[in-house]
């Protein structure tokens, strides 16, 4: 640490209390995202906010010596929210997240080709009395597009201070005027009284007067109501303002409410009033300050582009292109690094193993952490790759065009065309498909689809899958070789993931998940070029949260089933072991052949160490829970200790059945010594149905432990990633169940 | 020849310069009538009630904004528009929703 370690913590606490707070508000699509990323470089922190599923992204702005606390609000088109998580914008204004003290001043980002639209928001926020700033982004674009626009006029007009930015601003030394502009607003703390509808507002201050009143003489300690909360209730009927105030102060407050929403109707609901009347407003303020080219002008690059793109068919082959030349890059570029990951933890077992004495410690290196470590970064490189198209799909505004190709085809089972991409993404890996989820506007729908993406065949699922149809379909052939029984189970189990996914999502959306009548109201929003830097920190964001938040529990998960399968030793087993291996020395010549007899001896050591292990005793404990599938011991036991991981499936059942633990899929003793497991009465275990059991219950269920961890991040909740497990596990039971008892 | 003109002559293009005819529009029409070349203006919704309407409104769908059609999906369903100079995505649903009217002069 630095010398100056003693004082921070004081400076801190005194910066907990002068660090001005600046919200940044604005449209999405905007560059609003990655003007913050520029002015706070990777100086930002994301976490949730609480309950809900938005990001709560703060950084640190620092202009000459001062530091200001930025804190970047979702994309939104007007405060008006009408689910809880298009209430985080509205809560940080209103100062009542808890960590956040209400903003000094707020930064509006509005896009200079679009100004109209976006000054729907930014009046909204006028209304609020905080110090605005308009950051009028994308200038750059506009003036391409010859848009001339009046910003002195402009500024005077709105009576705000308007300062121009660039849309792919590289130099910090352009962001100067912005941050003095910023500066200045909290500094001279000085608001423009604006109002839209006098009577709606009017109205509002006396009923947040009369509650707040009717609250402390009642002596409870409820927080005090904003005037505009109760603005905001009156306008957005059935909204999240009015919702939260029935459930504060009761459904008394609901008929008061709609009374004053009646007295103030006259005509037109108010929603309707504030709409209309707030773009008559917007439409007047522009009025001779915005100067478009009129009359015939020329194709934009972005309508040229979408002749061809969002074409019917074009558009469709082209993205049937895009996405298999995506999957091509994830599966062979990551290959090699993955075969690297693979290979240097295969290097640190062997060095663990050639160092250190045999026993406890070597073990938990080798077997536990090193195992541990590897089977999270292993999914890194996949994960990246995936993450960086997702977002440079996204930045350059081809997400929505996929979406809108796709929407008809998710209609049919309650999504939306936003869910195509991240389901798809999934059959990679759940991980950053899950991730990938934040590009739906919806919040059912986009938990609708994280509780879909673990039932697609990731690349995990794989070498299950082939270990399982090696050893137990036949090698077959129909239609002249054309077909091939194996593939044609292994298509089978894909089928089976996806129909898996779909019904879920089917049922989910009709159940806990309905909402009301569902929209896709999408911009499509023009083609740009994705910024560099703003694509690198959002990558390395993700790349973090997987390895610090999946890897912590997946390695404390990888050392608790490490423990369950070591503990205890067996001393017994061990001198025995010791003996035979001593007379196996003194009794065959040096060679080929010993090795093979000791290391024989070897495995069957670890095979009865395993069986007295703990993990062993509960694959005999919980043995009755899968009689019924048919299961053996051995086999309940490797199942319980491939639930952090699937694929751990292999080494353990090669631990089991005797063939030592660094096997893979393609392994022969496995199969072979898979295929002729018995039960103690000779019985075959794997029948042609437990075998399918067996596979259906790898397509159905959540065994990994790094999807349970994201699932638990992106919803902010332990509520979804306990439903997904305990759901998709009970599903795969009884998918194994049916095929063992009608097998 | 440019891609352009090629798109164009193989039907790619959103039919801008198509024959103008007048008054294409009936009285009851909705966004999701709404022709290639022929924009029309919003008068307002069948149901100024319903729980998209509001969104609707915010995204530039008041009173008097001309719209214009732009392409449909693959099936006709959703239909992309040209709103406030920026293109929006809608449902037919959705468009069904917002009354339309022959563009003033």
């Amino acid at each position: 640490m630095t010398p100056a370690e003693p004082s921070t913590l004081i400076a801190s606490d005194k910066t907990l209390h002068t660090q001005a707070v600046i919200a940044v508000v604005g449209n999405p699509n905007t560059g609003k995202s990655t003007l913050f990323n520029l002015l706070t470089g990777m100086r930002q922190k994301v976490a949730n906010y609480p309950g809900v599923t938005v990001e709560k992204r703060v950084g640190e702005l620092n202009i000459g010596e001062r530091s200001f606390q930025l804190i970047d609000l979702p994309g939104t088109y007007s405060l008006a929210a009408h689910s809880p998580d298009e209430r985080a914008a509205i809560d940080v204004l209103l100062g009542r997240i808890g960590d956040i003290p209400p903003p000094d001043a707020v930064l509006v980002v509005i896009d200079a080709t679009n100004i109209k639209r976006n000054l729907f928001v930014a009046t909204e926020v006028l209304e609020l009395g905080i110090p605005v700033v308009i950051a009028l982004n994308m200038l750059d674009i506009a003036q391409a597009q010859h848009i001339s626009i009046d910003i002195d006029a402009l500024a005077a007009r709105l009576n705000t201070v308007v300062i121009p930015t660039i849309a792919a601003a590289k130099r910090q030394e352009s962001l100067e005027p912005l941050k003095a502009a910023l500066a200045k607003a909290v500094d001279e703390n000085i608001a423009t009284p604006w109002v839209l509808l006098d009577d709606v507002k009017r109205a509002a201050e006396e009923l947040a007067a009369t509650i707040n009143t009717e609250r402390t003489t009642q002596g409870a300690i409820i927080e005090s109501v904003a005037a505009y909360e109760v603005q905001r209730a009156l306008v957005d009927k059935g909204g999240e303002s009015e919702k939260h105030l029935v459930e504060v102060f009761g459904d008394d407050l609901g008929r008061r409410l709609q009374a004053q929403r009646d007295l103030l109707t006259v005509g037109q609901t108010l929603a309707e009033r504030d709409a209309n009347e707030r773009y008559a407003y917007i439409t007047k303020i522009l009025d001779g300050i915005v100067r478009a080219p009129k009359g015939k002008q020329q194709l934009s690059l972005t309508e040229r582009v979408d002749h061809i793109v969002s074409h019917p068919i074009i558009g469709s082959v082209l993205f049937v292109l895009v996405m298999t030349t995506v999957f091509q890059a994830v599966f062979s570029w990551a290959t090699p690094l993955m075969d690297l990951i693979d290979s240097a933890a295969g290097w640190a077992t062997e060095w663990v193993h050639s160092t250190l004495p045999e026993g406890a410690i070597a073990s938990l290196l080798a077997d536990g952490v090193v195992a541990g470590v590897g089977s999270v970064v292993i999914f890194l490189p996949q994960i990246l790759i995936l993450f960086a198209f997702i977002i440079i799909l996204e930045d350059s505004g081809y997400m929505a065009r996929a979406a809108f190709l796709m929407d008809r085809s998710m209609r049919w089972c309650g999504l939306s065309g936003h869910s195509f991409v991240p389901m798809l993404s999934s059959f990679a890996c759940a991980v950053p498909a899950i991730m990938g989820t934040r590009v739906i506007p919806d919040t059912r729908d986009r938990i609708a689809t994280i509780m879909v993406a673990p039932f697609m065949t990731c690349s995990a699922r794989l070498p299950v899958y082939a270990l399982l149809i090696a050893a137990f379909v036949p090698q077959k052939h129909f239609f002249y070789g054309l077909i091939n029984l194996q593939g044609l189970v292994l298509l089978g189990l894909y089928l089976l993931g996806i129909a898996g996914g779909v019904l879920t999502a089917f049922l989910l959306k009709r159940t806990i998940l309905r909402g009301s009548a569902p929209t896709f109201l999408m911009e499509l929003p023009p083609y740009r070029t994705p910024h560099i830097k703003s694509v690198l920190v959002r990558l390395v964001e993700r790349a973090k949260a997987f390895l610090v938040r999946a890897g912590t529990v997946i390695f404390f998960v990888s050392v608790v089933i490490w423990s369950l399968a070591y503990f205890p030793r067996s001393e017994i087993l061990a001198a025995d072991f010791a003996h035979q291996k001593l007379a196996v020395e003194s009794s065959m010549k040096a060679g080929a052949e010993r090795e093979h007899a000791i290391a024989v001896l070897e495995n069957e050591l670890a095979a009865a160490q395993m069986e007295q292990s703990l993990l062993g005793r509960m694959g005999k404990t919980i043995a009755p829970v899968f009689k019924p599938l048919g299961w053996d011991w051995r086999l309940s036991a490797a199942v319980i200790a491939s639930f952090p991981a699937r694929e751990v499936v292999i080494a353990v059942l090669g631990t089991t059945y005797a063939v030592g633990s660094d096997v893979d899929e393609e392994d022969e003793g496995l199969r072979d010594r898979v295929r002729n497991a018995a039960w103690p009465d000779g019985r075959q275990v794997f029948t042609p149905a437990i075998a399918v059991g067996l596979m259906v219950f790898y397509a159905l269920c959540l065994q990994c432990a790094a999807t349970v961890v994201i699932i638990y991040r992106e919803t902010n909740s332990w509520r979804w990633p306990a439903f997904a497990w305990i759901y998709m596990t009970s599903l795969g039971y009884l998918g194994a169940l049916a095929c063992a008892q009608l097998g | 020849m440019s891609i352009l003109q090629l798109a164009q002559r193989f039907g790619f293009t959103s039919g801008a310069k198509a024959a103008r005819k007048t008054c294409p529009y009936a009285d009851d029409a909705t966004l999701a009538d709404l022709q290639l070349g022929h924009p029309a203006q919003v008068i307002g919704f069948q149901n100024a009630e319903h729980p998209s309407a509001q969104r609707l409104m915010q995204l530039g769908m008041v009173k008097g904004e001309i719209i214009e059609l732009l392409r449909s999906a693959p099936g006709g369903d959703p239909i992309e528009y040209r709103v406030m100079g920026y293109n929006l995505s809608l449902r037919r649903a959705e468009a069904a929703e917002i009354l339309v009217a022959n563009q003033p002069g």
